[in-house]
């Protein structure tokens, strides 16, 4: 039973990677992802040398108030949305769920093909943008780069999850992830007081902003203008959100109909 | 547990019916989608006949357990449909929509299909083969799906619905927009499995093209069965209503003239841009002499097509 639902999943997952590396979806995350190192690149060499800021301060607004805030969720939730969302959309979910195959391994599989894609995207977003933040003459390389990865590859699970699992409640699934990243994480989350934990934004933050360091510190005060909690603590946070989604999600494709146009 | 004798019960696998449906509805919002519908499918081939919006396709889902029943009760080879993973490694079900997966190949469509079933990758290949080959997809299985014509497109949408070897078929108007060969490959295919055991359910809005198919019937009307039996009772009906048809052809005047000699032939109207509408009492008399007439009168028959009008008009004839 289990083994059938391991390569079921694992074929699904296969299925949709190949399906996911033509679409226009994933071309639109890469070039989001492309956005904060380039950024970064451009002012670590064409800002005015006088400029106060070094790499670490490039590297902070780039990663922290464009990659994390922006790039992630939204580029997540594109990808992800479409999940089961363009199935219903295509009418080819009859052939998924008319199978001996359970439809909760449809959803993991074409879950982890989503992630194998944008996990490793979004940290090398991270990643490029320390390096390109790096290119500032005279200076030297950013502190806390690891943080970041590590809190852009969370962000890409957990709103991989919430994207997905949009995708089967809604057929218009890609607006109403676009309503939730403007209106949760993007609104929300930068809501002073302890209303900002409702956004997964928050938490992704905590994980990635090291308060000790420099110049996290400084970004921490004026960015957030809520205490953030300790990295593991936010760290447990957010694989129980993740895990909450994902459960949630089986639950529902395993009892959602669909209803498709002729 | 108690073996049952078949022969002193009376009961067999046989006679054991494939579909039990009772007081079935189903809605869409304010949209009933089916009625009230019982109605019991033995095994066997069975068409299912109902004009445009009479409830067949929500039927069809239902059986499939795409969609749950809004009230009622249904059971397939004994299971209730939705979801039912020990169903659908029994079943098969060709759908109505014109969606594959355009980026893969017919071969890679049907074998990953397959595969999901449960079967190894070698045997789900060979078995995606062997379902085409029978559909005559063989020439085009490893071209990518978004290549195919319609009819062949429906082919695969058929292959991958038999490739597993279900007990039972359902094809949702499968001969719909097929060219008169590709329709011949999949009657003889529906025939074929019919002969090798397998059951199978399939849906038109035409009559006419069931025939060729099986001679039980179920007629639904406005998601209500309306009538159950013999073909030839529905078309002892039939032929108390004309059936229409819509001809175009490059010399109509010509073709009215030999058309309205016909015995059968009730009327034929002539329209602008080479049109007729003609009616006719008898259709497979209409279809057996046609092409022999057009050949004759040297028409230069452009199409030929059998509407629901006729359907419609039986329906209505059993509904008043």
């Amino acid at each position: 039973m289990l083994v059938h639902f391991l390569r079921s999943a694992a074929l699904l997952a296969r299925m949709h990677l190949v399906e996911l590396l033509s679409s226009k979806r994933l071309l639109f995350a890469v070039l989001l992802a492309a956005l904060p190192p380039v950024l970064a690149l451009l002012v670590a060499n064409f800002a005015p040398e006088r400029a106060s800021f070094g790499p670490g301060m490039i590297h902070a607004q780039a990663s922290l108030l464009l990659l994390l805030q922006v790039v992630v969720p939204l580029g997540s939730l594109l990808v992800a949305s479409g999940l089961i969302a363009d199935e219903v959309e295509g009418r080819t979910i009859t052939y998924l769920f008319t199978r001996a195959t359970p439809r909760a391994a449809v959803l993991i599989g074409r879950v982890a093909a989503v992630l194998v894609l944008l996990v490793p995207l979004f940290a090398l977003s991270a990643w490029a943008t320390a390096l390109a933040a790096a290119q500032r003459p005279g200076t030297t390389y950013p502190e806390a780069v690891q943080s970041m990865i590590l809190a852009a590859a969370a962000g890409a699970l957990v709103y991989s999850l919430i994207g997905a699992v949009l995708g089967v409640l809604f057929r218009r699934a890609l607006v109403v992830a676009l309503a939730y990243a403007f209106a949760i994480e993007g609104f929300i989350a930068n809501v002073p007081g302890s209303t900002a934990r409702l956004a997964v934004q928050y938490w992704l933050r905590s994980l990635a902003i090291d308060s000790e360091v420099e110049p996290w510190s400084k970004m921490s005060e004026l960015s957030t203008m809520v205490a953030l909690v300790d990295p593991d603590v936010a760290a447990v946070r957010l694989a129980l959100i993740a895990v909450g989604v994902i459960v949630f999600g089986v639950a529902m494709v395993r009892r959602r109909q669909y209803v498709l146009t002729s | 547990m108690t073996k049952v004798d078949a022969s002193v019960t009376g009961h067999s696998a046989e006679s054991t019916p494939i579909v039990v449906a009772e007081s079935l509805g189903r809605w869409y919002g304010e949209v009933i989608g089916l009625g009230d519908l019982s109605v019991t499918i033995p095994r066997g081939v069975t068409g299912l006949v109902g004009p445009n919006g009479a409830g067949k396709s929500t039927f069809m889902k239902l059986m499939v357990g795409e969609l749950r029943p809004g009230r009622g009760t249904l059971t397939v080879l004994g299971f209730a449909p939705f979801a039912n993973q020990a169903l659908y490694r029994r079943l098969g079900f060709a759908p109505q929509q014109d969606a594959l997966y355009d980026h893969m190949t017919g071969r890679a469509f049907v074998r990953d299909l397959v595969r999901l079933a449960g079967y190894s990758k070698h045997e789900a290949d060979d078995r995606a083969v062997r379902a085409l080959g029978r559909l005559e997809l063989t020439a085009a299985m490893d071209r990518p799906c978004g290549g195919y014509s319609k009819g062949m497109r429906q082919r695969v949408r058929i292959a991958q619905a038999i490739a597993h070897d279900p007990e039972l078929l359902i094809a949702d108007e499968p001969l719909t927009g097929l060219d008169p060969l590709a329709r011949h490959v999949v009657i003889e295919l529906l025939r074929g499995l019919a002969r090798e055991g397998t059951s199978v359910i399939v849906s038109s809005h035409v009559l006419h093209e069931l025939e060729a198919l099986t001679d039980r019937m179920v007629l639904i009307h406005r998601g209500r069965l309306l009538a159950q039996g013999a073909v030839r009772e529905v078309r002892k009906l039939l032929s108390r209503h004309p059936s229409k048809l819509h001809i175009t052809a490059r010399e109509p005047r010509r073709l009215a003239r030999a058309l309205v000699a016909l015995e059968h032939v009730e009327s034929v109207r002539l329209h602008s841009e080479g049109l007729l509408d003609v009616e006719t009492r008898d259709l497979a008399a209409f279809q057996a002499e046609f092409a022999a007439l057009a050949a004759r009168e040297r028409a230069g028959v452009r199409s030929l097509e059998s509407g629901d009008a006729s359907l419609e008009a039986v329906f209505d004839y059993l509904v008043n």
